[in-house]
């Protein structure tokens, strides 16, 4: 066999390893998207299950086409700004672009090009994991079709555009200001976080969530092991979440480079998110004082807020990292809900938004110097703010925006009645849980005494109509 | 491990599929048509879907009056979350 031959089918395996893995990290993605279901669905009261599970999975049903249609070629050509990149030019840029256009030769079956479909794809999931950040905290009272609106131009417009900026070796971000956002802390949950929190902003409370001197209640989740469970769901398919976003083609690149084409290793981020997952438990755990939900979802916050530098951090800050942001993401939290009286089911705008932008302050001050991307630009807090000045706004306003304007359309929020009865019986006109009809829900009280629901809904009505 | 026929002309046979694909490779005519038609189905069911729902909640609504003692608007007043007050729950 002469070298070309030799050559010629070393890169083909290259490629086809590489189509590989990218799919099975799709697939190990998929899971993050069934807990995402099961931690909402558990969390949502029993009138309120299936709405809740069914917004969820269609998620996938409008972001999936609209991310081919137009969220792919924002990444590929708005790396610079807001002017799209000419596709027609000569430059790495612009072959890039053109390969994002869904009508061209890439965007489809193409026996030269292995790869595109399965990036496209990881970014897909991406899309999806940011339409689930939103779904769980509007539940219960957001009408199906203005949440599909909503998640539509989050997953599909808006975290692809920041993602362009900051999330690519061409990105305007990383190349003039070093940012870095390797596993994606503000890119993806960030940006989510504060989207889902403009949203909230219009869409208003619960009925009954808190009483007439804004004193929280708290609604009892109809199936706190589904929550977990969801969450545990959620944390395996984080791997294929981190695997995805590192770069391995081995004839193009020797070795495995993050998102910036920077050198890594798998390995280094098997490290950070692992240790950040234990880092995140305890803090939740201590700062909620041993409360279930915010134990596990302090996991969660840890690993996101070690994210941004998951390439670069030692186990041990990571650990110290995780754990202290958990327990600042359980106090905010509480901050969010009781004293700012926004009504977040999940807990979304605290775990993803504050952790997500935490994570790239921290990068900023304990990655300082890393030479981040092609142009090696050392990564500093002042680019790290940049980035955060340059996301927020990103995120809040189109969410609070589109909100507002279904909102003065009546198309925000189910009517009070269906809102009463359950969403279940309005969307789908039964029961999910006959065997339960005749059990009484229940609400905790502002005081901490547990009260019928039914009475707490008539005495809201009351306050609504005076 | 090759294990087609040494008759089998792999080249050929690249080349012919390659040229197939439905409607084409990109950039043609079958292509555009396709993707303005899939861009056209998104966007008519975000619509329907705003439609359909808005007519059933509102029936189911109307229907049940009761849940809310009869006199509520079937709209519910939004807040603005952030200035709410206990009396607009």
């Amino acid at each position: 066999m002469d070298t070309e031959t030799l050559n010629t089918m070393v890169t083909m395996d290259s490629k086809v390893l590489a189509e590989q893995f990218y799919f099975f990290t799709v697939a190990i993605m998929w899971l993050i998207h069934a807990g995402f279901m099961a931690y909402e669905a558990g969390i949502a009261r029993r009138k309120n299950v299936m709405a809740t599970a069914l917004k969820n999975i269609l998620t996938i049903a409008v972001v999936t086409p609209a991310f081919y249609f137009f969220g792919w070629v924002i990444y590929g050509c708005f790396q610079r700004g807001f002017m799209p990149t000419d596709p027609w030019g000569d430059s790495a840029e612009a072959v890039f672009c053109a390969s994002t256009i869904p009508w061209g030769d890439y965007m489809g079956p193409n026996l030269a090009d292995n790869l595109t479909g399965v990036f496209w794809a990881a970014f897909l999931l991406f899309s999806w994991t940011t339409g689930s950040i939103l779904s769980g905290a509007v539940i219960e009272r957001i009408r199906l079709s203005a949440y599909l609106i909503l998640t539509v131009v989050l997953g599909s417009i808006v975290w692809i555009l920041d993602a362009a900026w900051g999330w690519s070796a061409g990105g305007w971000l990383v190349t003039d200001f070093g940012f870095h956002d390797a596993i994606a802390s503000g890119v993806v949950h960030g940006v989510a976080g504060i989207f889902a929190l403009g949203v909230l902003l219009q869409l208003g409370p619960r009925l009954g969530r808190y009483d007439i001197k804004g004193q929280m209640r708290r609604f009892i989740p109809h199936n706190l092991h589904m929550t977990l469970l969801g969450l545990m769901l959620i944390f395996t398919g984080f791997y294929g979440f981190y695997a995805a976003c590192l770069v391995i083609t081995s004839t193009a690149f020797p070795g495995w480079l993050n998102i910036y084409l920077n050198p890594t290793t798998l390995s280094a981020i098997t490290f950070t998110i692992t240790v950040g997952f234990a880092g995140g438990f305890i803090g939740g755990y201590f700062a909620s004082r041993g409360d279930p939900f915010w134990t596990v979802s302090g996991g969660l916050a840890g690993v996101i807020s070690v994210s941004a530098g998951a390439d670069i951090y030692h186990p041990s800050l990571a650990f110290l990292l995780s754990a202290g942001t958990a327990a600042l993401v359980v106090y905010v939290g509480g901050l969010i809900e009781r004293k700012l009286r926004i009504d977040d089911a999940v807990g979304a705008v605290a775990v993803h938004g504050v952790a997500g932008f935490l994570g790239l302050l921290w990068v900023g001050i304990f990655a300082a110097g890393y030479p981040t991307g092609v142009n090696n630009i050392p990564s500093s807090l002042e680019g790290q703010l940049i980035g955060i000045l340059a996301f927020f706004p990103l995120a809040f306003l189109p969410g609070y925006i589109i909100a507002w304007v279904l909102k003065k359309m009546n198309l925000l929020r189910v009517p009070v009645e269906v809102e009463i009865a359950g969403l279940d019986k309005a969307e789908f006109g039964q029961d999910f849980y006959p065997e339960y009809a005749s059990a009484q829900e229940q609400v905790i009280d502002s005081d901490g005494t547990p009260v019928n629901a039914d009475a707490i809904t008539r005495q809201a009505i009351k306050e609504l109509v005076r | 491990m090759n294990t087609a026929p040494d008759s089998v002309d792999q080249n050929g046979l690249t080349d012919a599929v390659g040229a197939f694909f439905t409607f084409g490779p990109g950039g043609t005519m079958g292509i555009y048509v396709l993707t303005v038609l899939g861009i056209l189905l998104l966007a008519g069911a975000l619509v329907a879907w705003v439609h359909t729902e808005n007519r059933r909640l509102l029936e189911f609504a109307s229907q049940h009056p009761q849940s809310s003692g009869g006199t509520m608007t079937s709209q519910h007043p939004q807040s603005s979350g952030g200035t709410m007050t206990g009396s607009e729950v």
